[in-house]
């Protein structure tokens, strides 16, 4: 039963950096339309900016952290003006930004393969706290502690810049109807821009969480964090915040429930065959909404 | 590059190509599934299983391969067809991931994480002939009336219903095509790589095959082949150039230019370089008119008089040409003979939330009339047409059409019966010309099946022929002065307008619906459809239409019916109902607004719209 609980602490802390990395997903996904297939390298270049960061220019790593998601901002701005913007008002439906998103994951992946080649790099053993916390007999580590309490700030801030502000308004009927909203007054260009940072930012920051909490860093490692945070998102509902954090947690606590349980191999299958099951039977997600067309 | 190198690049581009068929598949019917990749893994799997290392692979492994291909597709389709597209495109990116899991732990069969060698005889004779078959029958099927029934599903599945269109049956068909052919690449694949392990058929494979697709032109199957050749043997081409990895980064860009530039595809740049539209190298349509030869003027309907001729002379004049060229049309009229009225509610009600969009409406349209349906917005027209068609099934109450009721029937049972029925917003297939596009509102009608449009048989061809030949007769009786192989999504308005209407006519309705048909139309063009409407009418169709435009209802309706907040206010003919009080009410609010709006007009001596 210990053990249960022991994992379950585990799986919340690894949700937790799915969590970071689905809202980032799905604020591109549901307010741009724009299935991003790069997100899993911008999660992958965050942790290589914040580990050169660290190691080369030695900054304190909270700043390494938050330093890294800005950049990795930027960058996604970067892939916006060049990849998506001039399909926008092309009306060219799902298509064409996925197939330009491939083209900026192909670019992405390989470039972080020369810069930081075959190797695994991990932080070095000063800059990560690693504490660990005896609570009721279960042994919750610091980083897991931070990642949590990273998700739920983020969960919170992003909840109300969405909701509450007028900022916020403006990104969710970018996603409704952008022409309208231009009409309206609202600088479309800048709340698409400021969009696909935000998206992107998250997204590093996941990344760099993940980068610290493992202390694996490869070319490739963020593209398991796509195919969770994918799941998470599409399980949680798309455009829901709420759902994003759910099905974070979620799939947190099923990877780790079925690599203890079941086996580490059929972990991965587990997360696949909860997502096809759910697309059945439920697809629009726990908390999405549906929208119904006029005949 | 090395002769060899090229020679197994090249072997590679057309397994590839193979590949990016098998999605353009039932891409071509709007769905955009990668479930074909499954069907590749089960082909190439089941080529190493019975080729493991030596032995001569044969036809008959390559057609087992399409079997099993297409089989799986087909059963995976009962399931993934009944999701919206962008889940059923999540769907079947989860199905890969599933299927890389099952091959990696099924290693009796697939031999697990390490894979399996496969025999590697099938060579360049194997692979071009798969290809060649492969493009034949997709240029087939594209001409046949399932791919044109195709086109239309992808525009829009509603449209396609209310042309007789089952759009799930075509979509069925076209996904299980896609699933056949990519059980033979697959097993080609194998056969090449001589290996197969969980990450051939994986991810990779799906978004190389897609990015092909869209690529070389996604409304074209051969841009699916020029795509997959570009992105097979452009990375080779890089290698040439740039070391390790800055070669992929350079496809990487090479892949964005090309989405950002070229939006159609590759296949795009043909109309620079004025090739001939691939594709249309043979006949598409045998009998049809060389490219150029203009139609007969006489016949061809002006779109825009000369000034100072609007009012009834114009009307006039339109109604004569349309007299002097009008073909006989009792042949598409009514199949069987029928009493009574053509359409018929009774106590109709549907429900949104709490809105009580209809409200217990009964009427019966007569046979032969042109009934028009007026009212303010949000009266329940359109409702009450969904309802009538069978987009929306009613809460309360029943559907009767030319005698048959239909309560609840599927929008395309309703639409084979006898109705045809257009949309307020125009939503012509891209990539169909204006012919093609009239064609496929005869879908219902024909017989022939994909095969015998594969097999090329005769009867196919004569079937094909004579449908052409009604589509240019409907042109000439709707009045349509643009060349027959012109984009239909190219026209302006008011022709886009005319070619829905033949489509609608092409499935020999007994019954037309038309949703505000004159809406964004002047005075000129509504008076012409008004004239196309009453020689329709004249040939024993029905027509309904809803409308906004009194002046057009009151001059060409028989009858008329106004509804105001889901009930009838008002039914008999025109100039009576809207003569009524309460309809007046309906529309301009208080009745002192009405008498003020009077008063003002006549102050003003406005000769009134």
């Amino acid at each position: 039963m210990e053990l249960f609980f022991q994992q379950t602490i585990n799986g919340l802390g690894q949700g937790a950096i799915i969590v970071v990395f689905a809202i980032g997903f799905s604020l591109i996904f549901s307010n741009l339309g724009i299935l991003n297939v790069a997100q899993g390298t911008f999660a992958t270049w965050g942790a290589i900016v914040a580990y050169y960061l660290c190691v080369d220019a030695h900054l304190p790593i909270w700043l390494c952290a938050v330093v890294g998601a800005l950049a990795i901002g930027a960058l996604g701005v970067a892939v916006d003006v060049i990849c998506f913007a001039p399909l926008r008002h092309r009306s060219t439906g799902l298509f064409a930004p996925l197939i330009s998103s491939i083209g900026a994951w192909i670019v992405l992946l390989n470039v972080a393969q020369i810069v930081i080649g075959a190797n695994t790099n991990g932080f070095p053993s000063g800059a990560v706290p690693r504490l660990v916390i005896h609570v009721f007999g279960l042994y919750i580590t610091s980083m897991v502690a931070i990642d949590v309490a990273v998700a739920i700030v983020v969960a919170v801030a992003m909840g109300l810049l969405i909701n509450r502000t007028r900022f916020g308004a403006s990104v969710r009927a970018i996603g409704l109807d952008e022409r309208t909203i231009a009409i309206a007054g609202i600088n479309t260009r800048v709340v698409a821009l400021s969009t696909a940072f935000l998206a992107a930012a998250m997204s590093g920051l996941a990344g760099v969480l993940s980068g610290l909490t493992d202390n694996v860093i490869t070319y490739n490692f963020g593209e398991s964090l796509l195919i969770v945070g994918f799941a998470a998102v599409v399980v949680g509902g798309v455009g829901s915040l709420g759902g994003c954090v759910l099905g974070g947690f979620a799939f947190g606590l099923i990877q780790v429930y079925s690599e203890q349980y079941v086996s580490s191999a059929f972990s991965d299958a587990i997360t696949y065959s909860v997502l096809l099951l759910a697309l059945i039977v439920r697809p629009r997600g726990l908390f999405g909404r549906t929208l119904e067309a006029r005949a | 590059m090395s002769l060899s190198a090229w020679e197994s690049n090249g072997q590679l581009a057309i397994v590839y190509a193979i590949f990016a068929l098998s999605l353009y598949a039932p891409l071509s019917a709007g769905v955009l599934s990668v479930a074909s990749v499954c069907s590749g893994a089960l082909g190439g799997f089941l080529l190493a299983v019975m080729m493991p290392a030596s032995g001569v692979a044969s036809i008959y492994t390559l057609l087992l391969a399409a079997l099993i291909g297409g089989a799986a597709a087909f059963i995976m389709s009962f399931v993934l067809l009944r999701l919206d597209s962008h889940y059923l495109a999540f769907a079947t990116i989860a199905l890969i991931l599933v299927t890389y899991v099952v091959v990696l732990n099924a290693s009796s069969v697939t031999g697990g994480a390490v894979g399996r060698v496969a025999a590697g005889t099938l060579g360049w004779a194997y692979l071009c002939v798969a290809l060649v078959v492969c493009c034949w029958t997709f240029a087939r099927i594209r001409l046949s009336r399932t791919g044109l029934a195709a086109a239309v599903v992808r525009a829009d599945p509603l449209v396609a219903s209310g042309i007789g269109i089952n759009p799930r049956h075509i979509q069925r068909a076209l996904f299980t095509v896609g699933g056949t052919v990519a059980g033979v690449a697959g097993a080609l694949l194998a056969s090449l790589l001589e290996y197969v392990d969980p990450t051939t058929f994986y991810t990779p494979l799906a978004f190389t095959s897609l990015a092909a697709v869209v690529l070389g032109g996604a409304y074209y199957w051969q841009g699916a082949v020029i795509g997959a050749f570009v992105f097979t043997l452009l990375p080779y081409l890089l290698q040439e150039y740039f070391s390790a990895n800055l070669d992929q980064v350079a496809d990487g860009v090479v892949i964005i230019a090309i989405v950002i530039f070229f939006p159609g595809g590759l296949i795009e740049m043909g109309k620079w370089i004025r090739l001939p539209e691939l594709g249309r190298l043979a006949a598409v349509v045998p009998g049809r008119p060389a490219a150029g030869q203009v139609l007969d003027t006489e016949k061809a309907q002006p779109t825009s008089l000369p000034a100072g001729t609007a009012g009834t002379a114009g009307t006039a004049r339109t109604a004569g040409t349309v007299q002097r060229g009008r073909p006989d049309l009792a042949q598409y009229t009514a199949r069987k003979e029928h009493d009574g009225a053509a359409l018929e509610v009774r106590s109709l009600t549907k429900i949104f939330g709490g809105l009580r969009a209809v409200d217990g409406l009964s009427l019966a349209v007569p046979t032969g009339s042109i009934f028009g349906v007026l009212g303010p917005n949000g009266a329940g027209k359109t409702t009450f047409i969904n309802l009538l068609s069978g987009v929306l099934s009613p809460d309360e109450g029943a559907t009767i059409v030319l005698g048959q009721e239909t309560t609840g029937w599927p929008a395309y049972r309703v639409a084979r019966l006898g109705l045809a029925r257009t949309y307020q917003n125009i939503r012509l297939s891209q990539g169909l010309s204006v012919l093609e596009t009239i064609m496929s509102g005869s879908y219902s009608r024909q017989r022939s099946t994909m095969a015998a449009a594969v097999a090329a048989l005769p009867g196919e061809r004569r079937e094909r022929r004579a449908c052409a030949d009604e589509a240019r007769h409907l042109m000439e009786v709707v009045g349509m002065s643009a060349a027959e192989d012109r984009r239909a999504a190219t026209l302006a308005y008011g022709e886009q307008r005319r070619v829905e209407i033949a489509r609608a006519l092409a499935s020999h309705p007994a019954i037309l619906l038309l949703d505000e048909p004159t809406a964004g139309m002047n005075a000129q063009e509504s008076a012409q459809l008004g004239e196309l409407l009453r020689s329709l009418s004249g040939q024993g169709i029905t027509i309904v239409l809803i409308e906004h435009n009194i002046r057009l209802v009151s001059e060409f309706c028989t009858h008329a019916a106004v509804m105001h907040s889901g009930s009838l206010i008002a039914t008999g003919r025109p100039d009576d109902c809207l003569a009524q009080e309460e309809v007046q009410l309906a529309y301009f609010g208080r009745r002192s607004d009405a008498e003020r709006l009077e008063s003002l007009r006549i102050l003003r001596s406005d000769p009134g719209d």
